[in-house]
């Protein structure tokens, strides 16, 4: 593999790292590139840019999550390959759901140059407060106040499915690229077909600092999505509480609608039988007392969660589009942990390893059905 | 006039597998069975080998197209076009011209009634009773408790609710239990090999060890005879942690509660205690006299006499055939693929023909794909047959003889003529099959001839895979006087002059004097340079890297031992063995062998024989596992027997799934041993495991029939049934239903990709339709056909129909 | 009034049905608080039925098939076994009694054992008392 370079800059790894995205449109290895984007200090959106001059201006390592660019990544692609090849500027987060999409096949790789950044998280979505990821970045540290799904993130160090890696723990003034696969490093080429000109390779120490601070980040983190997980559920008063942060939603699927792994063009449980037969829905009453409409968000909720939590990244596009504050992310971050801890699956780890609700092995559980 | 119909006596594996064969043909049958439940003997046992499950429905599967039951086999058969009789017991019979008429006997209201039924082929499927050992009284059965057979410790076992291992009759619990092979079998009276015996005897270790995994097991086998595909992995397994002594027991005495088991082994007599004694006597056939009257000729011990020819199932009665255990001793995959290639043959006879002709690929020109190639003919296909070298036979062209003393270098060539001359099989000589897409009904394959473009074939409702398994080399062919076994052929059968590799005795005449007799002397020297022919079996096989028996050496050796006995009496021919592995009636090979005077050495895995060459010429040197002691031979000629190599890369070039052994993998060990794991693919002769050329003969008829009900489905022919179906505007394409499907019956088409189903060959399990989170895989809202249970009494449950609030539905109410 | 629980129990067409006919058959005792749903096979059951039948008034849910390697289809009754294992975990760490959930292999022979498990089942449920959701839909 290529070896790791390091890329001086005094306009600050956002600079840098967008500079590099504009040289590959400019070499013409890529068409155009695909990252967050604000205007006037608009939060966020996702753009597909192919001026390189606007690339400049690619919001990286912003504050604000602008939802999971891995959607539009599949939306862009899952009826087919795009003719040209797409740069995508990918947070940990985002990376692992362009993974676990591929396995799906919601998602052309192919069509990509996946860049992967360092993330020192977002703020929370409701808050607006001044947030110098940079600085973070370069300190180590996470950034306050804490988005809840950052807060509880473990993938810090996240490398598929990235073609380049860009590293930005413990430098100050200064980026890694590490080129991953052999597209990374035609990629890195491209960029800067004059070796003269091209960035310095980057010294072991520098490499290993990132790597130790990402180690170190990774263990607190586990640490804090362990213990919060296992209190979420009896913080929030058991089963009964549950159903009672729940009777907040509004069964507007806007959960659903944001998050990647979600890949249903429509719900299974956007209409549950009551909502389309009205003799059901009154023997219902009859029998339970009582219905509801919307039908159980409950049961939409486990019912997404029987069917997605062996995915679920953590990004916590779900939590920050809910317009009730239903804390959407902790709670299938406790269903995601329980139900990959199960399995010893990673979602987004490792791109070879099979969705563990769609394969099985012949000698396990050896206890269940006993 | 009536249709035609074949009478199946025997509704077990083999007869369950015929009638629905003959079904899918078009062609009706009446299935006779004694009891009042099908599956014979397997209905009193809950699992089998070597998957240690059940899944006799699963035999059931191709056949949906025509309305087969959606029930347990163990209960109940039905089919329409199947008669099936239970309580009904064949008792006289005969074939006048094309008819054959059989008497039948059933119990109404406590009387015998006595009735005919008329048809026009016959299949015995008859299976096997248990040999019985109380003839043997030295082993107390039926007299001292805690003596058992087999199957009576299995049904034994299948009945109890989990918990301490008990003996049947006084519960009293079992700590130390010893199996005993050969109990009635390999004697006087009974001298043939039950074959399937050592196999069941691991199974019943396993069985033993689940219900109390201290237990003290002691095994006492002659030889460990694991030959069938898979067995030598499965018996090692299953033995693990049990005491395998090689010996026999000669009685088994009381002793209090307990029990002591008396015999010997190697080293001499020997005595275990135990509080089980499991005495594992062997098939007898159960179907002799309905075979004798029927005009069958009949072997000493009631099997029918084999049949001369490569037809392993025909009868010297035109109309009758045999499959099973009532053939020969087998176990459950070889009674599956006698019953379809008897079910084939008769429903030739009575002219069935496939519905449509379908063009199918044959891979390979041995027995096995001539065999397969000719029967798919018959039934009126179109078969392409492709064979890389330039001409038909495969090794079987190199393989002198046969256990059975068939004539096959005759047989062989009649196959090659039949195909050189048949219209309907499309030869392809010196043409090697590069690829294989597709699926079921739908495969290309790529067909390459050297100087010729490749050709692009499609549309192939079903390939064979007979592409057979290369002759292993092992290492140690030192010299030109170390062959192999298949070398060895050739010597004896007129390839190469005998007389030159063979050195004779000085002076000749019996071994006189053998150096070093006493105990403390070093090893025992066959100074006298006697011995002609050494032959090493299991060499390179049955090992860590090769574990698998490759199932002829043991019968070729025997039979050129035998044939160099008979022409140089005097000559000392040994055969230095692990086991000698002579199943069903070569047992009698091996016994001939020994009365004519072949001498057997028997090593241990751990010790294998040394083979050098010293200025005397070629050493062997091996640890006599029974005298204990180290012998050195001076043969003219070491012939190596190491058996085949696995096809492993020759099926992966065809994308063919092969197991942990190389050889290609079976769908279903037990119920689907002629289907690969690739649907659509079939598997025969030594690409699935080492066999004999008429094995291979009847494996190939066994995968034309599988073929052919692939090729039923194919056809117009429908019945309405439940499917499984695909909502396109749901369906995100992504795969899940693909992987998942058990049936292969999805795909993925179109761009951007969309489920879709091949009806033919969904099962309508539902898999898919709960893989899919968008609810746009579904199963069409068809009831299935009733069940034919009844339902009733207090304490019964009703089934009500599937739950109505499917999601398909309330979409459909809400749009 | 004593509370008797509703179970629904998903049946398997191969194995756990017909050992349940057999139940049946045998005049062996089988609780009556059961509504059976005979599904080809035990993969039918998603994990989202299960949940539903508990969101809509059952007190506790069977999911019954064949034992491991005998499954008529195969492999189905491998992915029962996982979305069982994934059920029992998701309900348990949510704070819904997983012995609400059952998941059992039952052979065609075996009436004894229909009988057996569903009358400990039901006097499972019994003791967990009506489910917390039926006043909650």
């Amino acid at each position: 593999m290529t070896q790791a370079l390091v890329l001086k800059t005094t306009a600050g790894p956002a600079k840098a790292c967008a500079d590099l995205l504009a040289r590959l449109i400019r070499s013409g290895h890529v068409a155009a590139a695909l990252g967050p984007f604000t205007m006037d200090g608009a939060p966020p959106a996702h753009l597909l840019v192919s001026s390189p001059d606007l690339v400049a201006d690619l919001a990286l390592f912003h504050p604000r999550f602008a939802g999971n660019i891995a959607q539009a990544a599949s939306r862009l692609t899952r009826l087919g390959p795009l003719p040209g090849k797409v740069a995508i500027a990918v947070r940990p987060c985002e990376a692992a759901a362009l993974v676990e999409l591929a396995k799906i096949k919601q998602v052309d790789l192919g069509s990509f140059v996946v860049v992967g950044v360092d993330c020192a998280g977002c703020i929370p979505a409701r808050e607006d407060v001044a947030a110098d990821i940079e600085n973070h970045l370069a300190l180590g540290s996470m950034v306050e106040p804490i988005r809840p799904a950052c807060r509880i993130c473990v993938r810090m160090g996240q490398t598929e499915p990235c073609d380049i890696l860009v590293g930005a723990w413990g430098l100050k003034d200064a980026l890694l690229l590490i080129p991953r696969t052999d597209q990374g490093a035609k990629a890195v080429l491209a960029a800067w077909p004059d070796p003269g000109k091209a960035p310095n390779p980057a010294e072991a120490d520098l490499i290993s600092e990132r790597e130790g601070v990402v180690a170190k980040l990774r263990g607190q983190r586990q640490e804090a999505r362990s213990a919060e997980t296992r209190a979420f559920v009896g913080q929030h008063g058991g089963f009964e509480g549950i159903l009672k942060m729940l009777e907040k939603c509004i069964a507007c699927r806007n959960c659903s609608e944001v998050c990647p792994i979600c890949y249903c063009k429509e719900c299974k449980f956007k209409l549950g039988p009551m909502e389309t037969d009205g003799a059901l829905a009154l023997a219902a009453a009859v029998d339970l007392g009582s219905a509801r409409f919307p039908q159980s968000p409950l049961q939409y909720h486990l019912g997404r969660m029987v069917h997605m939590a062996e995915s679920c990244v953590g990004c916590g596009a779900c939590s920050d589009a809910c317009p009730h504050d239903v804390p959407v992310s902790e709670l299938f971050a406790v269903a995601a942990d329980v139900v990959q801890g199960l399995f010893g699956y990673g979602a987004g780890s490792d791109p070879a390893s099979l969705r563990p609700l769609s394969s099985f092995a012949e000698n396990e559980f050896e206890d269940l059905g006993r | 006039m009536d249709p035609k119909r074949v009478i199946i006596v025997g509704g077990g594996v083999a007869g369950l597998r015929a009638a629905m064969d003959l079904a899918s043909l078009g062609v009706a049958s009446v299935l006779l069975e004694k009891e009042d439940t099908p599956a014979g003997c397997l209905a009193r046992l809950k699992r089998w080998f070597t998957d240690d499950a059940c899944g006799l429905c699963r035999m059931m599967d191709m056949d949906r197209g025509r309305s087969v039951q959606e029930s347990c086999l163990r209960q109940s058969f039905e089919h329409p076009l199947v008669e099936f009789r239970t309580g009904t017991r064949a008792v006289d019979g005969s074939i006048t011209g094309d008819r054959a008429i059989l008497t039948v006997t059933r119990m109404i209201d406590g009387a015998t009634a006595e009735e005919t039924i008329e048809g026009d082929a016959v299949i015995v499927a008859g299976g096997f009773d248990e040999a019985p050992v109380d003839r043997l009284s030295a082993f107390g059965h039926g007299r001292i408790p805690g003596v058992v057979t087999a199957l009576e410790i299995e049904e034994h076992l299948s009945r109890s609710p989990t918990g301490p291992l008990l003996r049947p009759g006084d519960s009293r619990p079992v700590e130390r239990a010893v199996l005993l092979a050969c109990i009635g079998s390999r004697d006087d009276e009974r001298p043939y090999c039950s074959s399937a015996c050592c196999s069941y005897i691991a199974k019943i270790a396993l069985l033993l060890r689940e219900a109390n995994p201290s237990l003290d097991l002691s095994v006492l086998m002659m030889d460990r005879r694991f030959h069938g595909k898979g067995h030598e992995i499965y018996g090692r397994k299953a033995l693990a942690g049990a005491r395998v002594l090689q010996g026999r027991a000669a009685a088994v005495e009381r002793d209090g509660d307990r029990l002591i088991v008396k015999g010997v082994d190697g080293q001499g007599p020997l005595e275990i205690a135990a509080d089980l004694a499991v005495l594992s006597g062997g098939q007898a056939p159960a179907a002799s006299e309905l075979l004798k009257k029927l005009g069958v000729e009949i072997d000493p011990f009631g099997y029918p006499a084999p049949w001369p020819g490569l037809e392993l199932w025909r009868t010297n009665v035109d109309r009758v055939f045999t499959a099973g255990a009532s053939r020969a001793p087998c176990d459950i995959p070889q009674a599956v693929m006698e019953a379809r290639a008897a079910a084939l043959n008769a429903a030739w006879i009575l002219g069935a023909k496939a519905s449509e002709p379908k063009r199918l690929l044959v891979v390979g020109g041995g027995p096995a794909g001539m065999s397969s190639a000719l029967w798919l003919s018959r039934m009126g296909h179109r078969v392409v047959l492709a064979e890389e070298r330039s001409m038909l036979g495969g090794e079987a062209l190199r393989v002198g003889g046969d256990p059975a003393g068939r004539d096959l270098r005759s047989e062989i060539q009649k196959m090659i003529q039949k195909i050189e001359s048949s219209e309907s099989i499309d030869l392809r000589l010196g043409t090697k099959v590069a690829k294989l897409r597709g699926g079921p009904i739908r495969f290309s394959a790529v067909l390459e001839k050297d100087g010729e473009t490749p050709e692009r074939m499609t549309g192939l409702s079903g390939v064979i895979a007979a592409v057979g398994a290369a002759v292993h080399r092992p290492k140690g062919l030192i010299d030109k006087r170390v062959v192999t076994l298949h070398e060895a052929e050739e010597i004896f059968f007129g390839q190469m002059n005998a007389s030159v590799l063979i050195r004779a005795a000085p002076g000749g005449g019996a071994p006189k004097a053998w150096r070093g007799t006493s105990p403390q002397a070093g090893p025992i020297e066959d100074s006298t340079r006697t011995s002609v022919i050494v032959f090493r079996q299991c060499a390179e096989t049955r090992n860590a890297e090769r574990p698998w028996c490759n199932r002829t050496c043991c019968l070729s050796a025997l039979r050129l031992a035998l044939k160099v006995k008979t022409e140089r009496p005097d000559a000392a021919v040994w055969i230095l063995h692990r086991d000698i592995m002579a199943p069903g009636m070569a047992e009698m090979l091996y016994c001939a062998a020994r009365e004519a005077g072949v001498l057997f050495g028997r090593f241990e895995e751990d010790r294998e024989p040394v083979i050098e060459e010293d200025e005397a010429g070629l050493r062997v040197r091996f640890f006599d596992a029974v005298l204990e002691r180290d012998m050195i031979l001076r043969p003219g000629l070491v012939v190596l027997s190491s058996g085949v190599e696995s096809p492993r890369e020759r099926l992966a070039d065809l994308d063919i799934p092969s197991d942990e052994t190389g050889f290609g993998a079976e769908n279903e060990t037990k119920f689907r041993p002629e289907r690969s794991i690739r649907h659509g693919v079939l598997l025969a002769g030594s690409a699935r495991s080492p066999v004999p050329v008429a094995d291979a003969v009847l494996q190939g008829a066994a995968a034309a029939a599988g073929a052919s009900v692939l090729a039923e489905l194919d056809a117009g022919r429908k019945d309405p049934r439940p499917s499984s179906a695909t909502r396109p505007s749901l369906c995100a394409g992504c795969g899940l239903c693909v992987e998942s499907c058990p049936a292969g019956a999805r795909m993925l088409e179109g761009l951007p990709g969309k489920a879709v189903v091949i009806e033919a060959l969904c099962q309508a399990c539902g898999l898919c339709a709960s893989v899919c989170p968008a609810g746009a895989a579904v199963i069409s809202q068809q009831p299935s056909p009733p069940s034919p249970l009844p339902i009733s009494g207090e304490g019964g449950s009703r089934a009500d129909e599937p739950d109505r609030g499917d999601r398909a539905d309330a979409l459909d109410k809400g749009w | 009034m004593e509370f008797e629980p509703r179970i629904v129990a998903f049946l398997c067409n191969w194995c756990s049905y017909t050992g349940a006919d057999l139940a049946g058959t045998s005049r062996l005792a089988v609780p009556a608080n059961l509504k059976a749903v005979r599904v080809m096979c035990s993969s039918r059951v998603e994990p989202d039925l299960v949940i539903k039948a508990l969101m809509e008034g059952a007190d506790g849910v069977l999911v019954a098939g064949c034992w491991p390697g005998d499954c008529h289809y195969q492999r189905g009754n491998y992915f029962t076994r996982r979305r069982a294992a994934m059920l029992k975990a998701l309900l348990g760490a949510l704070g819904l009694d997983p012995g609400r959930f059952r998941l059992a292999w039952i052979a065609a022979s075996d009436g004894p054992r229909y009988s057996e498990v569903t009358n400990a089942f039901v006097k499972q449920v019994k003791e967990l008392g009506p489910n917390p959701l039926r006043k909650k839909v």
